[in-house]
């Protein structure tokens, strides 16, 4: 019996086998659990693979924006409303990946481990959400990109809180036109499916000056002396750098407002390799920002590889660098609030279905893009290209300060119109809202970009203004 | 604090109180009863719930008084987590299949009669020893008379149907108990007769007949089973690692040499890309374990149960969906404590037949336990075996019921006589 | 009602775990704290030099081997395995398990098994041993009857019982249901007594303690057949 009772001891070995799947069971269901019950076939969640029992989406004048009546999901009732919140509402199923109603679908259904989707069952839904976005500030910026495909973001500086996200090409949900998106020859429906403002990447031309810029001021002690003689080009060994016209003699505060593209080379190429990445690097270039549970596209510059003439390029915008919308959006918004940007959110509150309400707070200051100093010699520049340049009448009333972009995405003439770019902000203290206009293919971001951003931002004004 | 320590130390030494335990189980069968009348449909008639959970409340409370009240046993843990267990898939198959309700109760009550005519086989060693034989020759008969005859369900050729359908019996399920019972021996014999020789075939033929069947989960388990049995028997750990190694060649050769069996577990690992077709059960399970959350959305509440063969098959997640993964998770470990119980007490056992026969019992139940929850959700192949007790089935339902005696028996204190031996 | 209905629905899910967590668990600690009660069922005396062995399995294997319960390594003509003494129903047993030199009871040779009984010499090979039970096996039916699941107090050190009824105090103090008259024993040392749980042992702040099983009793714990109670230099065994 002795040896008997030891030879049983070895079935502990299986006991403790089975006890560690049972903990990797245990682990993988609990990891997996969010991704699990919002598959598409949970039928708990879904009909046919449609978002059919969920609460509802507001927007921040509390007009509903989708909701679930009779078990099946219907939207607001205007069309002009559906397509252009249609990226941050997110479709039913789950081709917009940012879009609330896939992104926050284990709010909107309640789902938690705890009680799984029973909150389906009492309630008919989860919980209700309230946006900062304004949907008709959404669209009248969808009716100002007009026929070109584009992004627009709004957000307030001091708080955070985006009220506008419009992205374009976009459909009506409620007709939503299948056969036309999955047989697209023309490329009218190209990136349907993606929110440009968080997911998409541009090359910033002209806008990415006041990076340069910003660059220059923490390194290069003498630039608010220097002047620069603009030929029409910058030459850089054999290569050059096209400037559009021939600014001849200027200084650095005018070769901002003009975006001579022969300056900044100069600037790029004596800052050096670097330093720009320095300050490229303190703005977030290559980082990953959330917004709320969206993660942003990751905006990349890099000039390791890249030769002089490269680099000038790069200052001016071009070569490899890509912005995202909304991270120019923060950096803009980090000027015109002293060096940091606000974290961006978009969701004013979440109300469970007992009721509970839970705000967000906003005004939580991301880490700082600039020093203060920098901030606001950037501040008073911005304000001096409106002011100076473009002309306050463009902006009536605004106080705007901004930067146009053009940015080349053909190499060869004849190609392709760039896309037209304006990043800028409002200074005045009881309107701090910043804003960021990509008119892709629009042309020039002067003629084309700036009165699509003056409307929106009109509009702004006229509901959230003093 | 020691004080506590102490004190909470020689509690737990207890066998526990049956009865305040038998009440929350009967409260548990009650709540039950009333979700399933307040979630069914129409289809189900007020009536059969009532009987049906009247009558297993009834023979739960007979049992008990008759064994503690009259016959004076004094530990009950396996009965509990028996009738517990048994409880939750009673509920489970009168929920989703109101029309079954009633087979799975005879299946029940049959458990219960396997359950006490294998502990009175069990009472008399020298009767034990004269029914190895009959019954090894008899499992062998049936498993064979099986392979003629059966009739293939859902891939495997393991059920005998009687009567145009009206029983179908899946004899593997009744040749586990059997199993163990031949391959149990007390020690005087173990000492006589060294060579495994005539078990190894016996086990062999008896896997080898299943694999013809294409009952390739219930051949894991007997395989498992047989190793344990063989290792507590001789402690040859050679000739155990030769037969492994021989079953792993033959394994790895059926695979490459039968592409057919190979195909049925190519889903493995990768169900959710064969969401809609050969991973339908199992992504539908997975979803619908984690819906339920930690607390379950309660019985009839689910939707997993629209899935095929969910009571049997995928009855882990059921559990999961309708009672919550805290239920479902404790269930799991109960079947590590049967294992647990039985190491602990073969060494005072009345014989090495009962320590090995609960060793090998427990083995069994826990390896048929894992090859479910961990085949159905993906982390082992899928082989289609059901979960002890919970999952709907009369022949499975007699065989946990037997192995559970099997396990019992392995305490003095389950006969009084031996009992009264040992006090002296 | 339909709200009610819908909250009991959705009480009743934290109900279900609730319960089944307090009896899987309740049932499957109990299972894995479970450990059989044994103890010294028989003794063989070697009579080549008096040395004892205890018998406490119900099944022993007697051998040359290491692997056996009562290994006999010195003994040439000793098989390796060579015997199994058994407990049954009718009492001790011993079976002859194809040993070479065979197994004598009382020197007659055995063919296959053969009951043993107190007092009976066993040869296995050349090893001579003398077997008595420890009165297990002997069939108990003839006990008293009032006795047989009454509890008492045996004193380990003569035998004698001392049957419980209600409470039982133990102490120096001659006032005691046991008196024990030494130095090291309390006044009032200990209490014995019937609770709702069955029979418990208290210490009532004795100078010494009072130790259940080798372990020091704080408050009160509740007894178990063959609990020994150790009070001093004396020694109780529980039963019941």
């Amino acid at each position: 019996m002795k040896t008997l009772s030891r030879r049983a001891w070895v079935l502990y070995l299986l006991v403790l086998a089975f006890l560690a799947g049972v903990g990797i069971l245990f682990y993988t269901f609990f990891t997996n659990a969010d991704a699990w019950a919002m598959k598409r076939t949970n039928r708990h969640i879904y009909n046919k693979g449609n978002l059919s029992t969920a609460g509802s989406i507001y927007d921040e004048s509390g007009a509903v924006l989708a909701e679930t009546v009779d078990g099946s999901r219907s939207y607001n009732s205007s069309k002009d409303v559906r397509t252009a919140t249609l990226h941050i509402v997110g479709d039913s199923q789950g081709y917009i990946a940012t879009g609330i109603q896939t992104a926050y679908n284990d709010i909107l259904t309640g789902y938690n481990i705890v009680d799984g989707v029973y909150d389906l069952k009492k309630y008919g839904k989860g919980s209700d959400i309230k946006l900062t976005v304004n949907a008709d500030l959404c669209v009248t910026g969808y009716k100002a990109l007009g026929k070109n495909k584009g992004t627009i973001g709004v957000y307030n500086y001091k708080t955070g809180a985006i009220v506008c996200v419009v992205s374009k090409p976009a459909y009506d949900i409620q007709n939503k036109p299948s056969e036309s998106i999955n047989n697209d020859k023309t490329g009218a429906y190209d990136g349907v499916y993606l929110n440009r403002f968080f997911s998409g990447v541009y090359t910033p031309g002209s806008t990415f000056k006041i990076i340069t810029s910003a660059s220059a001021i923490d390194n290069l002690p003498d630039i608010g002396t220097r002047s620069f003689n603009c030929t029409g080009e910058h030459k850089v060994g054999g290569d050059s750098i096209k400037c559009l016209s021939v600014h001849g003699n200027i200084n650095f505060e005018q070769a901002l407002n003009r975006s001579c593209n022969s300056a900044f080379a100069e600037i790029a190429i004596d800052l050096g390799k670097e330093k720009l990445t320095a300050t490229t690097d303190a703005l977030g270039f290559g980082k990953r920002f959330k917004v709320g549970k969206v993660s942003l596209a990751k905006s990349s510059f890099n000039i390791s590889e890249a030769s002089t003439v490269d680099v000038g390029w790069a200052g001016v915008g071009q070569h490899t660098t890509r912005v995202n919308p909304c991270h120019m959006m923060m950096i803009v918004g980090a000027i015109a609030n002293g060096g940091s940007s606000p974290e961006p959110y978009f969701i004013k509150s979440v109300t469970s279905p007992t009721g509970n309400v839970s705000q967000t707070k906003g005004g939580n200051m991301l880490e700082p893009m600039f020093s203060q100093m920098t901030a606001n010699r950037l501040d008073k520049m911005l304000r001096s290209n409106v002011k100076n340049y473009y002309g306050d009448g463009k902006f009536s009333g605004l106080e705007m300060c901004g930067k146009t972009g053009t940015a080349e995405v053909s190499s060869n003439e004849g190609g392709l119109s760039p896309h037209a770019w304006f990043v800028g902000y409002s200074q005045r203290e009881d309107f701090p809202y910043a804003i960021v206009v990509v008119v892709e293919n629009g042309g020039s971001g002067g003629s084309v970009a700036l009165p699509v951003a003056n409307k929106v931002m009109q509009k702004a004004e006229s509901i959230f203004g003093g | 604090m020691a004080e506590i320590k102490q004190k909470r130390k020689t509690r737990l030494r207890k066998p526990v109180n049956w009865f305040p335990l038998l009440m929350l189980i009967t409260a548990f069968q009650v709540f039950c009863a009333l979700q399933i009348l307040l979630n069914s449909s129409e289809e189900i008639v007020p009536a059969t719930i009532f009987i049906v959970f009247g009558s297993y409340v009834l023979i739960e409370w007979v049992y008990f008084i008759v064994f503690a009240g009259f016959l004076r046993r004094k530990s009950f843990e396996v009965e509990l987590i028996a009738f517990f267990l048994t409880g939750i898939g009673l509920a489970l198959t009168t929920s989703v299949y109101p029309d079954k309700a009633y087979t799975q109760l005879i299946a029940i009550i049959l458990g219960l009669v396997v359950f006490n005519a294998v502990l009175w086989v069990l009472s008399d060693i020298d009767r034990v020893v004269k029914l190895r034989i009959p019954v090894a020759v008899l499992s062998l008969g049936a498993l064979l008379f099986t392979l003629v005859f059966a009739k293939e369900i859902n891939g495997a050729r393991n059920w005998i149907v009687l009567g145009n359908g009206l029983l179908s019996i899946q004899t593997s399920e009744l040749v586990k108990v059997a199993f163990v019972f031949v391959g149990a021996a007390t020690l005087e014999n173990l000492q006589s007769t060294k060579q495994l020789t005539k078990y190894i075939i016996f086990s062999v033929t008896i896997i080898g007949m299943l694999f013809v069947m294409k009952d390739f989960g219930t051949a894991l388990i007997f395989f498992f089973t047989f190793v344990m049995i063989a290792f507590l028997r001789s402690g040859d750990i050679k000739t155990i690692f030769l037969i492994s190694a021989g079953a792993l060649m033959g394994g790895i050769g059926v695979l490459t040499f039968k592409p057919y069996v190979a195909r049925r577990f190519e889903t493995y690992r990768h169900v959710w890309e064969f969401a809609d077709d050969k991973g339908y059960q199992q992504v539908r399970l997975l979803i619908y374990s984690v819906s339920g959350g930690l607390f379950g959305l309660g019985l009839g509440n689910g939707k997993l149960r629209y899935v095929y063969a969910a009571t049997e098959d995928l009855a882990f997640g059921m559990v999961c969906e309708e009672f919550g993964m805290i239920t479902a998770f404790a269930v799991l470990l109960t079947f590590v404590a049967l294992v647990v119980y039985s190491i602990r007490y073969s060494v005072a056992a009345r014989s090495s037949f009962y320590s090995i026969a609960a060793c090998a019992a427990s083995v069994l139940l826990l390896s048929q336990a894992s090859l479910h929850v961990f085949g159905v959700t993906d982390l082992l192949p899928w082989t289609g075996v059901t979960l002890p007790f919970i999952s709907r089935g009369g022949s499975s339902m007699m065989c946990c019921w037997g192995l559970v005696a099997l396990i019992k028996a392995i305490d003095v204190k389950t006969y009084k006589r031996y009992d009264k031996i040992i006090r002296g | 009602m339909e709200a009610l209905l819908g909250q009991f629905d959705y009480l009743v899910r934290y109900l279900f775990a609730v319960i089944a967590v307090i009896v899987l668990l309740r049932c499957v600690f109990s299972l894995f704290r479970a450990r059989p009660k044994r103890e010294v069922m028989a003794t063989m005396i070697n009579l080549a030099d008096d040395s004892e062995i205890e018998i406490s399995n119900w099944e022993t294997s007697v051998g040359r081997s290491r692997s056996c319960d009562i290994s006999l390594k010195q003994y040439g003509t000793v098989s390796r395995f060579h015997a199994v003494l058994a407990l049954r129903k009718d009492g001790w047993f011993i079976f002859d398990t194809d040993s070479k030199m065979g197994v004598y009871v009382n020197g007659k040779k055995i063919k296959h098994a053969h009951q043993v009984f107190d007092g009976d010499t066993i040869a296995f090979g050349n090893a001579v041993m003398r077997f008595s039970s420890n009165g297990y096996g002997v069939d108990s039916e003839d006990e008293v009857a009032d006795y047989t699941n009454a509890a008492r107090l045996v004193n380990l050190s003569d035998n004698s019982a001392f049957y419980l009824n209600g409470s039982c105090l133990i102490g120096r103090d001659p006032e005691c249901n046991i008196c024990l008259p030494m130095n090291d024993v309390s006044r009032e040392h200990a209490e014995v007594y019937l609770d709702r749980d069955g029979w418990m042992v208290a210490d009532l702040n004795s100078r010494g303690g009072t130790y259940l099983n080798g372990e020091m009793v704080f408050d009160a714990y509740p007894l178990y057949d063959g609990d020994v109670i150790d009070i001093g230099a004396y020694s109780f065994m529980f039963r019941e």
